[in-house]
């Protein structure tokens, strides 16, 4: 039989990785939602798409930080790629570079996160506080 | 291309404008009166279009058209099913009506006179 109690992990990962300034407020529906008659692979459907959009939006509302902590990111690989290895061109290589740009959006939603009114809230605070208050406007 | 001021319709900037998924969300909104939060919304959504719709695009799109003047929002009553958190229920505020207006008109006008769209077939 099916719990009554929506998925915890699927739950944390929403309270913590999700951007959206209604976070607590959909995660009330989803549990809602969930009580009347859902599944849990629905749960985590709807949880990984609330993540997912509120990543987009959180990078396209802070398109210029967003934009310069890409480019910092990919300079420092950059950087770290020339001085490690003899062949630097093999950084240009498709999975190289879409690589790096996966990671350089990470950092640019890390940078977006610290720096908003998230930062109080965020997981990553210990870890980058320092950085993130230097890289802050 | 040069592009004649006075041919822009009378409703204001492009970032104003209603997208698609916005139209819908502000259709069910009216739709569900006073009782327009989170839930009914993506269950109405659902049901009108057929489609699973996930919670986290609705508020999205909510937040849009909160951002543009088309939605107001005010905290509700927690429950124990919600695990005590607030419902948030939304309205259309008169400017957003005022819009929905516009746009159906203009949706009409571009809808008028075109036989491939009559019949109902593909």
């Amino acid at each position: 039989m099916r719990s009554m109690e929506p998925p915890k992990v699927a739950r944390w990962m929403l309270s913590h990785f999700g951007c959206s300034p209604n976070n607590a407020t959909v995660i009330g529906d989803l549990d809602e939602r969930y009580r009347i008659g859902h599944s849990p692979a629905w749960y985590w459907r709807q949880v990984a798409t609330a993540i997912v959009v509120g990543f987009f939006k959180e990078i396209w509302s802070h398109k210029l930080r967003a934009l310069i902590a890409v480019l910092t990111g990919w300079i420092v690989l950059l950087a770290a790629f020339v001085r490690t290895t003899n062949y630097p061109w093999a950084y240009l290589s498709f999975s190289s570079v879409t690589g790096s740009i996966a990671v350089c959006a990470i950092s640019a939603w890390l940078v977006a996160r610290i720096s908003g009114s998230h930062f109080s809230k965020s997981p990553v605070r210990p870890v980058l506080s320092s950085t993130g208050r230097s890289m802050a406007p | 291309m040069a592009h004649d001021a006075r041919n822009k319709p009378p409703s204001a900037t492009k970032r104003d404008q209603l997208g698609n998924f916005e139209l819908m969300v502000i259709l069910v909104l009216i739709r569900l009166g006073d009782n327009a939060y989170g839930v009914p919304i993506s269950e109405e959504l659902g049901k009108r279009t057929g489609r699973d719709v996930a919670t986290g695009s609705v508020y999205a799109a909510l937040e849009r058209l909160e951002d543009k003047g088309f939605v107001t929002s005010e905290l509700g009553e927690a429950t124990p099913e919600r695990g005590g958190r607030a419902k948030k229920y939304f309205h259309v505020t008169a400017r957003g009506l005022k819009e929905v207006r516009e746009t159906q008109r203009a949706l009409t006008k571009l809808w008028q006179g075109l036989p491939e769209l009559l019949g109902g077939k593909a």
